[in-house]
């Protein structure tokens, strides 16, 4: 008897997982934000802050859930909302220039940037050349005559990834020779092997350096954000690299391509709403992790110049 | 063929897949090929000495002592691959398809009542109620507390 | 500082903070158990539950889960040779073999007293070397992870007895895995096929599930009739037996408590090695070493006791740098920024309070978890007699879930059952596992750190040379291999007399 309801039980919930959804006004299930990274990062962090704010200014009252899709250095997440269907179901949070720059040195990846659906930027980071607080070099000046000794080492994660591509540019632009010591596991990671002394210098994204630079562990010589955001560093542009100003990671919020544009502007300002929402704004204070948004228009502006400015400098990233 | 043959053969295998490897290894370009490369020739000594210490010579049986100490010299239990061996690696093979083919829940249900109907001979009712709960306690803890999304097969659209 | 430890438990101790631990606990243990999922899954799950809770409430519950993993990981060690974590594999190598002696108990006993003993041990060492851990942290570089990931296989070898060939060979081809995937120093794919899937490289998770869960269902398979053999002395009690002998034997204890609290807390390495080193270094230390591997209660007090130790080592770099010294603290770190802990050097100056809420959870925690396992031990230890035809497919299919829930890949699975069948090869023919899997674990470390080590030093290989700890870890090392031949040399001498 019991075994026949099993079946009966069985056989029903065969039939459950083939159901498909019903069509209805939106948002009217869940929404999943991708994180093309592990938990525990800069990214995670951002989008587990900002969801349930994004939940409380949605026009309906569903869940929003972070989705951890981790691998490939971020491409599978990526690629994993590219090819999603587009009803504003699955979003992603992407970091930029990240995304880009596989595509850039010519490696094959299975989603397009430029086609996705911009909404809404949550923050960006900029970048900031440390050395350890211990080292003689207090100035940008004599980081330079350093620099003419011999090649700068600098920490990274790998060819391609976004903490190498920017150390790159800033060596390029400045005519330092450089070497760049790759196999560090993360951000944090890099920034113990500065202050470590594995290496004399690197470039780093400011967020996770700042704890460090108001403890002495590290000093920082200069800042790709103008005007300045760490007090007494000069930024590049008040040092004429024009070229670095605006050298930053941006965390944007994108759908699939194809998006409808009423679904489009729900979520633009659920969003934008959701940044506003004082709440969160102290939440923000609380964590030092600021938000910096933009709507949609303006994040899709974003992503085109970063894309201008990684392609003028795409020889650079290919060298040894 | 007695054991020790078997134990020969065996290490000659693993020779030969060092070996393949590192062929493998060189195909790629230089700094590519640096660490594989070390790691390739350090595992082919490896296996090579391993072959050495089973073969009958004195020197082979005095490397195998020297390198494996005591234990090495205790009998080794009966190498012949049985019927009931591949029976099992069979029936493990049996759940990958299973899962393959049907998803987590639909799979799992009749890996596990055909696991214990067939290979165990237990009752087909017990063989129910025992795969209905496994799929129930996975579907609890990993679609609905965890959200995880369990694959649903080729069949059923995964 | 008693002061402040003081407050933490004040703040930990209101009816919402022990809810919390009691909470953390109930999930660290289920995740424990469940092979292939552990504390980075429990502790990602919770997060969403902590929004809106005051940090003190949140650390209890991260406390809760981060003390009770291990010892949920162990009881599957025990009763089907199957880590419910990585750093839990060193505890089969005679917790398994308890169990099918019919002393389950007395091993479930023993782990969960040198679990609750460990990490109370790597609490206080914690909290003793707080003040120079910033020095700790800074002496190890990429020529000290190399040396210590070197180290970490040569002990391994040598701690399979009477294998240590053969054990070499496995690790050697647990490297030639690891270097599978994407080469993230020089750009490009190694040993992949072309598959997208292999890019990441082939997961430690997916493997050890294979090599040792799977592994075990097909050896069981073929065994058949019970876990507990039929001569055993079938009496599944004993678990006061487990507690006391851990206690007497707190030599071990304590030296498995250091190894896992020194081990863990140099960020990078993992937990994993931990174990395997106590292990290793209670069989050498001990009068019959070659009792290790058949039921030797040192092997699972050993192994344990460090496990657990390990946390409150991960926790040293992670509060001092937030430099995250394993997954799990990778998950926990996100946590702490969520609740507006910055990590870093400010941390235990700002929220001092609260950080010790955490130390007071986890070591209450550790404890906990214990007392809750052994209540429920003998019910726990039943499971060696069910009939093996119904174990081997329910976890068979749990662990498949299992490999497959970390990360949604429908290839950790078919990677899961390969490693499942090569394992059973493996056991068949004597090819030790646990070399294989660890050297899986390190390869990536040893070649990163390789690798940068060399650039660091400008090229040659003398800046191993030129550092004391890595110095040191090198005459390790050698000293490592040198110890069989010692060994047998020895014994020949003695039995010449």
């Amino acid at each position: 008897m019991l075994a026949k309801h099993i079946l009966m039980a069985a056989a029903a919930l065969l039939a459950a997982n083939l159901a498909g959804p019903a069509e209805a006004a939106f948002p009217d299930k869940d929404i999943n934000i991708v994180i093309p990274f592990g938990p525990g990062g800069g990214f995670d962090v951002y989008v587990r802050m900002v969801g349930p704010f994004l939940e409380k200014h949605l026009p309906a009252k569903v869940n929003v859930v972070p989705k951890n899709v981790d691998g490939a250095g971020g491409a599978r997440g990526m690629t994993q909302v590219f090819r999603a269907k587009p009803d504003g179901f699955n979003l992603a949070i992407v970091n930029v220039p990240g995304a880009m720059i596989l595509p850039i040195l010519g490696e094959k990846v299975d989603y397009e940037l430029e086609k996705m659906t911009w909404i809404a930027r949550l923050s960006y980071d900029s970048y900031v050349l440390v050395v350890p607080a211990k080292s003689e070099i207090k100035t940008i000046a004599e980081y330079a005559s350093f620099a003419a000794k011999g090649p700068l080492k600098m920490p990274s994660v790998g060819t391609g990834t976004t903490a190498d591509v920017a150390a790159r540019i800033f060596l390029d632009v400045y005519g330092f020779k450089g070497e760049m010591v790759a196999g560090y596991k993360g951000t944090r990671d890099m920034t113990l092997a500065v202050i470590r002394g594995d290496t004399a210098s690197g470039i780093l994204p400011s967020e996770s350096t700042r704890s460090f630079v108001e403890s002495g562990d590290l000093r920082g010589l200069l800042t790709t954000a103008d005007p300045t955001d760490y007090p007494g560093v000069p930024s590049a542009k008040s040092l004429g690299k024009t070229d670095l100003d605006g050298l930053f990671v941006h965390r944007l919020i994108a759908a699939p391509p194809g998006l409808p544009g009423d679904i489009k502007r729900t979520l633009e300002k659920a969003f934008l709403e959701a940044m506003a929402d004082p709440e969160l704004q102290e939440i923000a204070k609380k964590t030092s992790r600021p938000l910096a948004p933009l709507n949609a228009v303006e994040a899709e502006a974003a992503v085109k110049r970063q894309l201008q400015l990684y392609l003028r400098f795409k020889d650079v990233l290919k060298d040894k | 063929m007695s054991n020790n043959t078997r134990n020969l053969i065996v290490s000659l295998i693993v020779l030969a897949l060092a070996l393949g490897y590192l062929g493998w290894a060189e195909s790629y370009p230089a700094e590519r090929a640096e660490v594989p490369r070390l790691v390739a020739w350090v595992t082919l000594v490896l296996s090579a000495i391993d072959v050495f210490a089973h073969t009958r010579t004195a020197a082979g049986r005095r490397t195998a002592e020297l390198l494996s100490g005591r234990a090495h010299l205790e009998a080794e239990g009966d190498l012949r691959i049985t019927l009931e061996e591949w029976l099992a690696v069979a029936w493990m093979g049996a759940s990958l398809a299973a899962i393959l083919l049907g998803g987590f829940l639909a799979g799992i249900f009749v890996y596990v009542a055909g696991y214990m109907t067939i290979h165990g001979r237990l009752s087909w009712r017990l063989g129910l109620y025992v795969a209905a709960g496994t799929v129930f306690s996975c579907w609890l803890v990993f679609d609905e507390l965890l959200r995880t999304g369990l694959y649903r097969g080729f069949l059923f659209g995964g | 500082m008693l002061d402040a430890l003081w407050q933490g438990l004040v703040l930990t101790l209101t009816v919402k903070g022990i809810a919390m631990l009691v909470l953390g606990v109930i999930v660290g243990l289920i995740f424990g158990v469940i092979p292939g999922i552990g504390g980075p899954n429990a502790l990602a799950l919770c997060i969403p539950l902590t929004y809106g809770m005051t940090p003190q409430d949140a650390m209890a519950l991260a406390g809760g889960i981060m003390g009770s993993v291990s010892f949920g990981g162990s009881i599957t060690s025990i009763l089907i040779n199957t880590p419910g974590n990585a750093p839990n594999a060193a505890t089969c190598f005679d917790g398994y073999p308890m169990a099918r002696q019919g002393r389950a108990g007395a091993a479930i006993g023993a782990a969960g007293t040198a679990a609750a003993l460990g990490g109370v041990l790597g609490v206080l060492l914690l909290l003793a070397v707080v003040p120079i851990a910033k020095q700790i942290v800074m002496s190890f570089g990429p020529p000290e992870f190399f040396m210590l990931s070197v180290l970490g296989l040569a002990c391994i070898a040598v701690s399979t007895g009477g294998m240590f060939l053969r054990g070499l060979v496995s690790g050697g081809f647990g490297l030639i895995l690891s270097l599978v995937g994407v080469d993230i120093i020089n750009g490009g794919t190694r040993f992949t096929f072309g598959i997208d899937a292999l890019y990441d490289g082939i997961g430690v998770v997916p493997a050890l599930i294979g090599l040792f869960a799977l592994a075990e269902m097909i050896h069981l398979s073929i065994a058949g009739g019970k876990v507990a053999r039929e001569d055993a002395e079938a009496e599944i009690s004993g678990v006061w037996d487990g507690v006391v002998e851990t206690f007497r034997q707190w030599p071990t204890v304590l030296r498995g408590s250091a190894i896992g609290a020194v081990v863990g807390a140099i960020p990078g390495v993992g937990g994993t090695i931990c174990g395997f080193l106590a292990y290793t270094a209670a069989q050498q230390v001990s009068k019959d070493p070659d009792s290790f591997g058949k039921g030797n209660i040192l092997g699972v007090i050993a192994p344990e006791s460090a496990a657990n130790a390990k946390d409150g080592g991960h926790l040293i770099p992670t509060l001092a740098f937030g430099i995250p010294a394993g997954a799990e603290m990778v998950v926990f770190l996100g946590l702490m920024i969520l609740h507006g802990l910055e990590p870093g050097p400010r941390l235990l100056i700002d929220h001092e309070d609260v950080i010790f809420a955490l130390i007071v959870s986890l070591t209450i925690a550790c404890i906990f978890a214990t007392v809750f396992g052994l209540l429920i031990t003998r019910w726990l230890a039943l499971i060696t007699l069910i009939d093996v035809h119904i174990l081997v497919p329910t976890v068979t299919a749990i662990s498949l879930v299992g490999a497959y829930a970390l990360e949604q890949k429908v290839s950790d699975v078919v990677i899961s059952v390969a490693f499942g069948i090569v394992g059973y090869f493996l056991i068949k023919f004597r090819y030790p596992r646990v070399t294989m899997i660890l050297a899986l674990v390190l390869g990536d470390l040893a070649e990163r750190s390789f690798y940068q080590s060399i650039k660091i030093g400008d090229g040659t290989i003398g800046i191993f040379f030129q550092r004391s700890i890595s110095l040191t870890l090198f005459v390790l090392i050698v000293a490592a291999f040198l110890l069989p031949g010692l060994r047998y040399l020895r014994s020949r001498a003695r039995d010449a007399k």
